[in-house]
């Protein structure tokens, strides 16, 4: 289907069209037309990606001056995979109407765990390992060394990616990781480094958010990334997390351990390599007096990216003299790392900023503020004139020279607590040094700086305005899609009361009392026995689901549901959560019908999608707030009223809903999907609550759907679910929720259309 | 509240409110929107005809009714057992008549485990006696549709091939209990094709879906009772047959009834040959119907004739009756003429 959104042609790759797609269109392309940056909610299942590849390739293909990249940041591989296959069948939709053969150059990146094609280094197992042995392949000294000694092993995909693989730019195509690997082993060039490469005249690019906003990772792989490209975070709902932890630092009794052993090898390298090679430490020397001189000159010229970690002013200097030599590098992050043990020997917790932290740090050891800033730049620098080539190795001491880097950088934003103990486990002595970001903005602000327009967007983002306060930033367009339907395909229901009126609430008073869970129990054994297939519980913790599950089965409520459907449980192990998951999809399939009990903030409530006859029906069992009793958080709320003027409880609230939203909207994938979603807490009747849930969620729940019993719920999801097993064709959805070209076109369309975004 | 009157309270949510439907014209009269149902209700299925189709004629039901302990839910009055046993009495009258050559079956399940109520037979008569004292079963546990499937094949797989072989189950229950994995007896009925429909009593489950496309059935969910009964007629008439099934010939004759008045002086009153068997009463009627052979008598209609020839089979099905080859020899299938 050929657009016209607003005097652009888009090609469609399909016959049909969504309404909320072509406003969707409208607003990206306003957003882009500004140059600007932008937040847009729109339902999942509703086609989201494929209206963000088909307007924003079309801009390119009009426009090559102006957007010269699109970069596009998902969260997982599958989902890195789902775009690109999105982007094929647009790639081929081109080709097959113009007729010329596609010169766009699409190409997704991932770790080198997903990209390896060296048969030794692939079949490892954990990403890090990967990592490290690819490392000892391919540094530069390494293979320096194989000059004079052909006996040290190096990566052969890797030797001819770099004699010939740079030369010749990689085809035009769309490349999903499979294709790179197949490409790779064709060619003997290494995917990984080649991709890497590519991304620079690459017009798409498909990656993880980390290789934007994690410093660390950032700095390797996309800080040459051309200035006028378009980024679009995908599923953004909980990037300000992604923010925080890429610049948070956890210490504990075990890395600092870890470190001092790193810290002796250091020394006893330095010590071996003074007596052989005593001129390459003053080489190094030398190097470091001119300073990082050289990196500040690509950064004036606007070719990098900034890096939050290794802030401008750094650049400019010198490396002070007191950590210019290899020797006095080594006993100074002796010193530092003997003050960080002593910090931990605490008994009690102790939270300051990073300008206390400082001043105690040169009080107690006299290590001052400019070389600590060094700190990370050193290091890196001393490792690759020792030649190490395990970096994996030294991941305890660069994660301490990192800390050192940003506790010396930023006054503000952050907060640096120690604990000794855990809250749940005060007998238990095990120290932990937090050093906490608390401003998400910090990681992100180089990313809206950088590049002309960056596009947030998901299936859950209300309230819209409360991204732009706490990523400190300005968008052009905010806009909220709703899901035209032809049929209500989704029933939020309220359930604020047992059968024998005790209202229900997961609220921290109540939460261990007998009637609030022997009512959540009966909600799920009557549901159990009227849902057909697959119900998806949620609770709030863990904790709270141990707590429950526990009492359930001693009140025999567990068995009784058991004779409807089978149950599952999500537990903190990745492994047998994949492995119930799987069971729970196998009985969901042949009938027996499945529960799964799982935890807000989990890997369930986010990652997996409950299609159709997998999730029938979602019950979150209570408000999912965070632990507000942790520290980490309450210096964040702290920050963020003084900051932004963000007051606490609307945070927690926002957050709690949030994710709320997350775990609900697992069921609706799309419009022949259906399901219900029932939030089993009396506070979500309250406004303040349910104004926070997505449009596309609020504008079902009726005032006949607030505060209902089990039993009214139970009949009301009869009825709906009867409702929703009559035969639904394309046809009715046909001129209502689905258009074809000439029924967009229609004046009364257009105008209904122009009333489906709604803006903030 | 107030805002939205036609709106339902919540706590009536569950019942029906049939009267709504009803609405009165100008003059008080509800004969209007009576009709107006009637009507909309005959345009359906005239809709929904087929065109020119080859219908399966020799039907081979078994008819699987859930006992489940989720039979016993209210929301069918005065609980869905009884509903549907109610229902089942007057499909399988319907049954009979609109296919006189077919046969039908009952098979419960509960418990687990399945049973036959009745076996694959023709008579009418059996299967209403067997619902009728089904009636006071109770309903436990968990039904198995493997199990049920299972015992439904058993006879069917005997069938010939020009035979249509089909199992409608009524099912209420939203979970199944199976001795094993149901996919591989979906493969069996499939390469059997044996067509399974489902009418779901309470929601869609997925293994229904899954089954009724692969074997080509229909799968319906019911909104209250009268959709239910509608639902269930929907399968009183034959399905079309599939091409590649065999055919063989049969007798056919389609007896004339002949309702003689007492005016008619040519009229006499006559034995009828139905009541040779049975122990009740033998008595002399003036009507009845004839068979086109030898003009042996019949007050109720037989499969066949009991006098001339065994093999000719009967019909009183109207359908048939509209096809003009009376008497003549025809096929297990046969050809509809439209428009008729």
């Amino acid at each position: 289907m050929k657009l016209n959104i607003d005097g652009l042609l888009v090609y469609f790759p399909y016959d049909y069209i969504y309404p909320e797609q072509y406003s969707y269109m409208l607003e990206l392309k306003r957003t882009l037309d500004a140059k600007g940056h932008g937040v847009l909610e729109m339902p999942s299942g509703t086609g989201k990606t494929i209206s963000l590849l088909s307007l924003i390739v079309a801009y390119q293909k009009a426009f090559p001056l102006e957007v010269t990249k699109l970069i596009y940041c998902s969260r997982t591989v599958p989902e890195i995979e789902k775009v690109v296959e999105e982007l094929r069948k647009l790639m081929e939709y081109y080709s097959k109407q113009t007729g010329e053969s596609n010169n766009f150059l699409a190409l997704a990146l991932s770790s080198r765990k997903n990209l390896c094609i060296h048969p030794e280094v692939s079949a490892l197992r954990f990403g890090k390992e990967v990592d490290g042995k690819c490392h000892t392949l391919t540094a530069s000294y390494i293979r320096a060394q194989r000059h004079s000694d052909s006996s040290v092993p190096v990566c052969r995909f890797y030797e001819d990616f770099d004699a010939v693989g740079r030369q010749v730019p990689l085809p035009a195509g769309i490349y999903n990781l499979d294709d790179l690997k197949d490409f790779g082993r064709r060619k003997g060039w290494c995917p990984y480094y080649l991709a890497r490469y590519s991304l620079l005249h690459a017009n798409i690019v498909v990656y993880s958010y980390h290789y934007l906003l994690d410093p660390k990772i950032a700095d390797l792989v996309s800080k040459e990334l051309s200035k006028n490209s378009v980024v679009v975070f995908d599923e953004a709902h909980n990037i300000d997390n992604v923010c925080i932890d890429s610049m948070s630092v956890n210490i504990s009794r075990r890395t600092l351990d870890r470190c001092q052993a790193n810290v002796d090898t250091l020394q006893n390298t330095i010590q071996n390599i003074k007596e052989t090679d005593a001129n390459k430490l003053n080489m190094e020397y030398r190097r470091l007096v001119e300073g990082l001189k050289e990196a500040n000159v690509a950064r004036e010229t606007d070719v990098y990216l900034a890096n939050p970690v290794l802030p401008d002013e750094i650049l400019r200097e010198a490396v002070p003299g007191s950590i210019r030599t290899a020797e006095h590098f080594v006993r100074f992050l002796k010193r530092f790392l003997e003050y960080l043990k002593s910090r931990l020997r605490v008994h009690h917790v102790v939270q300051e900023s990073t300008p206390q932290f400082l001043k105690d740090i040169f009080d107690k050891v006299c290590i001052d503020r400019k070389p600590l800033r060094f700190c990370a730049e050193r290091l890196q620098s001393l490792l690759r004139t020792l030649e190490i080539a395990d970096i994996a190795d030294f991941s305890a001491i660069t994660l301490i020279s990192n800390f050192a880097t940003l506790v010396s950088t930023y006054s503000q934003g952050f907060t640096i607590i120690i604990e000794p103990f855990e809250d749940r486990t005060p007998t238990i002595a095990n120290p932990v040094l937090h050093f906490s970001c608390m401003d998400p903005s910090i990681a992100i602000k180089p990313v809206f700086q950088r590049f002309q327009s960056v596009i947030i967007t998901s299936g859950t983002l209300s309230p819209l305005d409360i991204y732009p306060k706490i990523l400190d930033f300005r968008p052009v367009t905010m806009a909220s899609f709703t899901m035209t339907l032809a049929r209500t395909c989704l029933c939020p229901l309220i359930v604020g009361r047992g059968n024998d009126q005790v209202a229900l609430s997961s609220k921290f008073e109540t939460r261990e009392d007998f009637a609030v869970i022997r009512n959540y129990g009966n909600l799920l054994l009557e549901m159990s026995a009227v849902v057909p297939d697959g119900i998806v519980a949620f609770f709030t913790s863990y904790v709270y689901m141990e707590n429950i599950v526990a009492s359930w089965y001693e009140q025999g409520i567990l068995e009784n549901i058991q004779r409807n459907k089978l149950i599952f449980i999500e537990t903190p192990d990745a492994a047998e959560t994949s492995m119930a998951l799987e069971k729970y999809q196998e009985a969901c399939e042949n009938g027996r019908g499945a529960i799964l009990l799982s935890v807000a903030r989990g890997k369930v409530s986010e990652g997996i999608d409950f299609v159709h006859h997998f999730g029938r029906a979602v019950i979150m069992f209570g408000v999912p707030y965070v632990y507000t009793q942790s520290r980490i958080l309450k210096a964040r709320l702290e920050y963020l009223r003084d900051q932004f003027q963000v007051r606490e409880n609307d945070f927690l609230t926002f957050d709690a809903m949030r994710h709320a939203a997350q775990c609900v909207g697992r069921v609706i994938r799309g419009k022949t999907d259906y399901g219900l979603m029932i939030f089993a807490d009396k506070r979500y009747a309250r406004a303040d609550k349910r104004g926070k849930l997505p449009r596309w969620i609020q504008e079902h729940i009726t005032d006949g759907s607030l505060n209902l019993t089990v039993d009214e719920a139970v009949q009301l999801s009869k009825h709906f679910l009867r409702q929703m097993a009559q035969p639904f064709r394309q046809e009715d959805q046909l001129g209502l929720s689905l258009l074809t070209l000439e029924q967009l076109e229609s004046e009364e369309m257009l105008k209904k259309i122009s009333q489906i975004a709604h803006q903030s | 509240m107030d805002e939205e009157p036609e709106r339902a309270k919540r706590w009536e949510g569950g019942y029906e409110r049939t009267w709504e439907v009803l609405k009165e014209d100008e003059s008080g009269s509800l004969k209007a929107t009576v009709e107006e149902i009637l009507f909309q209700s005959k345009r359906k299925r005239v809709i929904e005809s087929h065109g020119q189709v080859r219908l399966g004629m020799m039907r081979h039901l078994h008819v699987v009714i859930d006992c489940s302990r989720s039979m016993d839910d209210h929301d069918l009055k005065p609980n869905r057992l009884t509903s549907t046993l109610k229902l089942m009495e007057s499909f399988v009258e319907e049954y009979f008549d609109q296919n006189p050559i077919s046969q039908l079956g009952i098979i419960t399940t509960k418990n687990k485990r399945a049973e036959k109520l009745t076996d694959l037979a023709g008579n009418p008569k059996n299967h209403i006696v067997a619902l009728k004292k089904a009636v006071a079963t109770l309903c436990v546990g968990e039904p198995s549709l493997y199990n049920s499937l299972n015992l439904a094949i058993q006879t069917l797989k005997h069938m010939p091939g020009h035979t249509s072989r089909e199992i409608l189950i009524v099912l209420s229950s939203l979970t199944t209990c199976d001795p094993a994995n149901i996919c591989e007896l979906i493969k069996t009925l499939k390469a059997l094709k044996v067509r399974v429909s489902v009418i779901g009593l309470s929601a869609e489950v997925r293994v229904c879906t899954v089954l009724t496309r692969e074997t080509g059935g229909s799968y319906r969910v019911i909104l209250d009772e009268s959709h239910f009964k509608e639902l269930l007629m929907l399968h009183v008439k034959p399905p079309p047959a599939s091409s590649s099934s065999e055919c063989s010939l049969i007798r056919m004759g389609f007896p004339p009834h002949i309702i003689a008045s007492l005016t008619n002086q040519d009229a006499k009153p006559s034995f009828s040959m139905s009541h040779l068997d049975s122990s009740s009463g033998a008595g002399l009627s003036l009507g009845g119907y004839f068979c086109p052979q030898c003009q042996a008598k019949y007050t109720e209609l037989p499969v066949e004739c009991k006098v001339c020839d065994p093999s000719t089979t009967f019909s009183r099905s109207q359908p048939l009756q509209r096809v003009l080859w009376m008497g003549s020899k025809t096929t297990g299938s046969v050809k509809l003429v439209k428009g008729s």
